[in-house]
């Protein structure tokens, strides 16, 4: 995970930017209610934590010491309890090593195929990896409510769409 | 994220926490810090990077750019910043802070990074 982050002071001059990047099985961003969606797009079609609403959160319980510490604690909190409690957040981010046999079949795990109780996966190549989803056998049913409530506008969700695939090209060429 | 905020997080979870390679430096800035700071490319900045592991692997590498007008001369320039860290220094030095944005992306490591020999989720 990249996290780019920009600090301001009142004047609205940016005083810090860090680039970090992490490495976990999963990473829990805590964020405050009610949240809302972005009125404009960042370049690229990158959305950060003031935009989904972080800012408007109340006082976090525990503070890191000094006023601008807590000052910042009070806009969002990243939690790193993905280090222990793997078991509670990794349903979706277990790996299986599985072999690929001469004519190209691989095994799901049993557990994975009872979960998405489905007959058939969509594998989606992204050139140096692949993310394998399973086929709902109805696949209208399996539709209904999974875009209920407030989304991302349709310019926001192309933008983020054509920054993922020129990432994904970069990598392709390997840029 | 603050090396305190790190520790804070990482112990609860029963996990040993730990920082090293801090290394600081006052450099140019490429172009895009410079545009990230609304600084003119190759205008001075402080760079603080460092590495943060759990149970002894790295799990995070991280890279601060302050200018250097507001950066040098102050605690910003050592390894051990104080207390509040370099936003406590910062407001001391009359830039109170007034909200931060943060741009979050999932990627694949890169080659550059080495991250397929040293960079490894801390357990499972």
């Amino acid at each position: 995970m990249v996290l780019v982050r920009t600090a301001f002071d009142t004047q609205g001059r940016p005083v810090e930017v860090c680039d970090t990047v992490k490495v976990a099985f999963s990473y829990v961003l805590e964020y405050r209610v009610p949240a809302t969606w972005p009125a404009r797009r960042r370049e690229g079609g990158v959305l950060n934590r003031t935009e989904l609403g972080a800012s408007a959160a109340p006082a976090a319980p525990a503070a890191p010491a000094g006023q601008a510490a807590r000052r910042r604690s009070s806009c969002y909190r990243v939690s790193y309890l993905c280090y222990g409690a793997y078991g509670l957040y990794d349903v979706s981010m277990t790996a299986v090593k599985a072999k690929v046999t001469r004519n190209g079949q691989v095994s799901l795990p049993a557990g994975m195929r009872h979960r998405w109780n489905t007959a058939s996966v969509l594998v989606i190549d992204r050139g140096d990896y692949a993310i394998v989803r399973p086929i709902p056998d109805d696949t209208v049913s399996a539709l209904q409510g999974a875009h209920a409530g407030p989304g991302p506008a349709s310019e926001v969700a192309r933008a983020a769409d054509r920054a993922a695939d020129h990432d994904h090209e970069l990598r392709r060429v390997g840029e | 994220m603050a090396r305190r905020a790190f520790l804070a997080e990482a112990e609860p979870s029963g996990h040993e926490p730990g920082v090293d390679r801090i290394e600081i430096a006052n450099i140019c800035a490429d172009v895009e810090v410079a545009a990230r700071l609304h600084l003119d490319e190759g205008a001075r900045v402080v760079r603080r990077s460092r590495r943060y592991l759990v149970n002894g692997r790295p799990v995070e590498q991280a890279m601060s750019c302050i200018p250097a007008d507001i950066a040098a001369g102050t605690a910003i320039e050592q390894v051990n910043t104080g207390p509040g860290g370099i936003y406590a220094r910062i407001e001391e030095a009359g830039h109170t802070l007034s909200h931060f944005t943060e741009e979050v992306s999932a990627r694949m490591p890169t080659p550059r990074s080495g991250a397929s020999s040293t960079w490894r989720p801390a357990c499972r």
